[in-house]
């Protein structure tokens, strides 16, 4: 039977990746003054697990690392060595290179870096100072450079020309490696013996045999090289009670047996009833457990040495009384387990199905509507019942892809770490609210913007211990990252308690740059020009924030997730940024609105308020544009029929409404003809549907089968100002 | 009746591999994710093969081993230590723990098989 290895593969690397999070967080965590011993204990079984899968699915790279990563965590936990931050960061780098090799095989690649042999020959280093005596271990498995294979094949295997094959199959095999021919005497003459030594796997040797012959016929097995010592390949039995099979250790190839242990009864029983099987045809083996058993050698305390010790040892877990689970039936056991692993195509497709029932259910509200509601009472019940139903389906189907934004906090810590040493900061980082969940598509497009932000604050944002000591601050600087549901939206905050933002330097550098800016422009305005392309207030460039080019991207990116940033910063006191999400980028509420003979969809979220202007309210300013004098106010006016080159005829500005909105730009009025209804729509995206269009952020389709267009605010508000 | 194996790992992958192959080879197979799960499940049930992982969270292969042997259900039957380590200091804990042999990692589902064939036929 063969055995399709690839069929785990996906199951491995998410769990490696479990792993190599967990042990980063660990590792993070770990007091080196006092390390936990369950830690280091932890942060060793993740290093093993991950070597263990590697090994047996066949990357062999990943296990080499993990080998060597293991030896300096397994000395660490038996407290040989002393952890230290040298061996952190060599344990944390291991981990990135880990890390990038599961990923190139995930790929089908294979992660090629000089970056490896220097992180292992430190690992190697590290996990040999101190050491009181250094006992190399065997490498593991076959990720050895090189083994020697043991060949044996019948003579008459290659069929009727066997020598012209033989021939072949020597050549073909001394490509692999280096080959002997006809190595031992102690094989049947009609059996030939080969050894083979070679980097390649034992596949690749299979192959070679597949080309000719039925492989299987070929024993295989490899030779170790260590020599002496009955144990082949890595198994073997114990030696205990002289005499009987069960006495004697076997040693086979990969595994082994303790003679005279517990179960080696059993094992005595299946080669006798395969014995008796082949004589007599056929055969019944009955396990019976409880049989007494011949006493083990005084030496090997096979059963428990003192049942009152191993009665002690059972009594220290929970109450063991009525702990007993019902058991399901074997054959279709669970696996423990009360999560399944879906991919995200298949919700992405429950979410669009959904999106599309909640378009049908419109589409038939919107027919109902010319039918008598007392005559036709069942069918607008129903379709209530419809409306209910969908919108339960909807947020349970959105729930599946809500995920806790811990997912993405939790890089921050060594983020964070990473930064301020480079940076030589002192730097804290204080998590709140990892727990609140968003949809899973934005907490992936967030990880981007936040890292920058939080580097941004560390470079730019906290200052030097020195500076923080003389301003009377404490030494260490801090940054938050926090997380809470608002309102339907996700708001997530970046705040330092570093230096804040200067105005002054703001300024000038705007003025430089030949910026744009209004007249006495108010501190948020100022801050937002730290968005503008190109913008950068670093006195000297870094590697760590980059030149500036990078937060005009971070408010691209936001905005494109139908987000919003603003900035608060006081001298002195630090910066906080803070970003306001939708909770998923597949629905919105929105209010449909009429422009001419069109219908928009806005946000409802960027609403403020909607008025009728009155006669003199509009006016136009010189460099302004045209405005709308609300409240103490001048609000630049957005003519949604312009900027869309809608033909309509000349209204007066008193016939329409104006939609007071809120954009990063600052607050707006958008000028509609007419308010038509709030409703939930669903997104579908221009862009991969058509192309981008800006001022434009997506598409729906109305109940009434129409595609409504669902405006992006903040681009026009930009567009407004260059048509004024 | 299909014999039944007890199949006790921490890592999700190794337990399917294994699990699967046993089961294709026409064995009930039960999966335990740790030494306390795995001692549980062996509680609740009889199987005629324990594979148990050396390390593990909660609770280790070798105290699993010592534990089960202490129950009369589980004296005499065969387990099988899954261990990347192929020293001898793994080997004779586990010899001392009651273990009835050993298969290094990593492994591949044929000799799996056959180990489990030399075992319980």
């Amino acid at each position: 039977m063969t055995i399709d290895m690839t069929r785990f593969y996906q199951v491995f690397f998410d769990e490696a990746g479990e792993h190599l999070a967990e042990m980063e967080t660990l590792l993070l965590e770990l007091d080196i003054e006092a390390p936990d011993p369950e830690v280091l204990n932890a942060i060793f079984r993740a290093a093993h697990s991950i070597k263990g899968g590697a090994g047996t699915f066949g990357f062999h790279d990943v296990a080499r690392v993990t080998h060597i990563l293991e030896t300096l965590l397994d000395r660490l936990r038996k407290h040989e060595l002393a952890p230290t931050v040298e061996m952190i960061d060599a344990t944390l780098q291991a981990g990135d290179l880990l890390k990038a090799q599961l990923a190139a095989h995930q790929r089908g690649e294979e992660f090629e870096d000089p970056q490896i042999a220097e992180v292992c020959a430190r690992l190697e280093q590290l996990s040999q100072g101190g050491a009181l005596e250094t006992v190399p271990e065997p490498p593991a498995g076959p990720a050895d450079p090189c083994a020697c294979w043991r060949l044996v094949f019948a003579a008459d295997l290659l069929g009727a020309s066997g020598d012209e094959r033989e021939a072949g199959l020597a050549a073909a095999l001394a490509e692999l490696g280096e080959l002997e021919r006809n190595v031992s005497a102690d094989v049947p003459s009609d059996r030939l013996a080969w050894r083979l030594c070679t980097e390649v796997e034992r596949e690749a040797i299979v192959e070679i045999f597949d080309f000719l012959c039925d492989p299987e016929e070929v024993e295989i097995t490899r030779e170790e090289q260590t020599g002496g010592g009955e144990e082949e390949d890595g198994f073997g039995f114990f030696e205990g009670a002289p005499g009987s099979d069960r006495g004697a250790n076997q040693e086979l190839d990969g595994f082994g047996l303790f003679g005279g242990s517990p179960g080696m009864d059993q094992v005595a029983e299946t080669a006798e009833r395969e014995r008796d099987e082949q004589q007599q045809g056929f055969g019944f083996f009955e396990t019976a457990p409880g049989a007494p058993e011949a006493a083990p050698p005084v030496e090997e305390p096979a059963t428990p040495r003192s049942p009152p010790a191993a009665e002690g040892g059972a009594g220290s877990r929970p109450p063991a009384g009525g702990r007993r689970q019902p058991q399901p039936a074997p054959g279709r056991q669970p696996q423990g387990e009360s999560s399944i692993r879906v991919s995200v195509e298949k919700v992405d497709q429950l979410i669009n199905l959904v999106g599309e029932l909640v378009i049908t259910h419109a589409m038939l509200a919107e027919s109902a509507t010319a039918l008598d509601p007392v005559a036709q009472e069942r069918i607008f019940d129903g379709l209530a019942n419809l409306e209910r139903n969908s919108r339960d389906l909807q947020q349970a189907v959105m729930s599946i892809r809500m995920m806790p934004i811990s997912f993405v906090f939790n890089r921050f810590p060594r983020v964070v770490r990473d930064t301020a040493s480079a940076l030589g900061k002192k730097v804290t980082l204080k998590l709140i609210g990892e727990d609140t969940e968003l949809d899973k598509g934005l907490i992936e497009r967030l990880a981007d913007p936040l890292n920058h932000l939080v580097r941004n604050s560390i470079d730019h944002g906290i200052e030097t211990a020195q500076q923080r000591i003389e301003q009377g601050k404490p030494e260490t600087g801090e940054i938050v990252l926090a997380a809470s549901h608002r309102g339907g939206n996700v708001v997530v905050e970046v705040s330092d308690d570093g230096a804040g933002l200067d105005r002054e330097r703001l300024l000038a550098k705007a003025a430089e740059r030949g910026v744009a800016l209004p007249d006495n422009p108010t501190d948020k305005e100022v801050w937002q020009l730290i968005f503008a392309p190109g913008f950068s207030t670093a006195k000297a460039v870094t590697d760590i924030s980059g030149r500036g080019v990078g937060m005009d991207v971070v408010r691209r990116n936001i905005e494109a997730m139908n987000g919003r940033v603003e900035i608060d910063s006081e001298p002195g006191r630090g910066t906080r940024i803070t970003i306001r999400l939708p909770l998923t980028l597949a629905i919105l509420d929105g209010m449909s609105v009429r422009v001419c003979n069109e219908t928009f969809i806005l946000p409802l979220t960027v609403i403020r308020e909607s008025i009728r202007p009155q006669a003199g309210q509009c006016k136009t300013l010189a460099g302004k544009g045209k405005v709308v004098h609300v409240g103490e106010e001048y609000l630049p006016l957005v003519a949604l029929h312009q900027i869309f080159g809608l033909s309509r005829q000349q209204v007066a500005a008193e016939e329409t409404i104006l939609v007071i909105i809120e954009s990063n730009e600052g607050r707006a009025a958008l000028q509609v003809d007419e308010l038509l209804a709030q409703h939930q729509v669903v997104i579908k995206s221009l862009e991969t549907n058509y192309r981008k269009v800006e001022g434009i952020s997506g598409a729906t389709i109305m109940g009434d089968g129409r595609v409504a267009m669902i405006l992006d605010v903040d681009a026009l508000v930009r567009l407004s100002r260059k048509t004024p | 009746m299909a014999k039944t194996i007890l199949t006790v790992d921490d890592s999700a992958s190794i337990r399917q591999m294994v699990s699967f192959t046993l089961k294709e080879a026409g064995y009930s197979v039960t999966e335990a994710v740790d030494g306390q799960d795995g001692l549980d499940k062996a509680r609740a049930s009889r199987f005629d093969l324990i594979f148990t992982d050396q390390n593990m969270p909660r609770m280790d292969g070798v105290t699993l081993i010592k534990q089960l042997r202490a129950l009369p259900n589980y004296r005499s039957v065969p387990i099988l230590m899954l261990t990347t380590e192929s020293g001898d200091a793994m080997k004779s804990q586990g010899r001392a723990a009651g273990a009835t042999g050993w298969l290094v990692k990593p492994f591949d589902p044929k000799k799996l098989l056959e180990v489990v064939r030399k075992v319980i036929g």
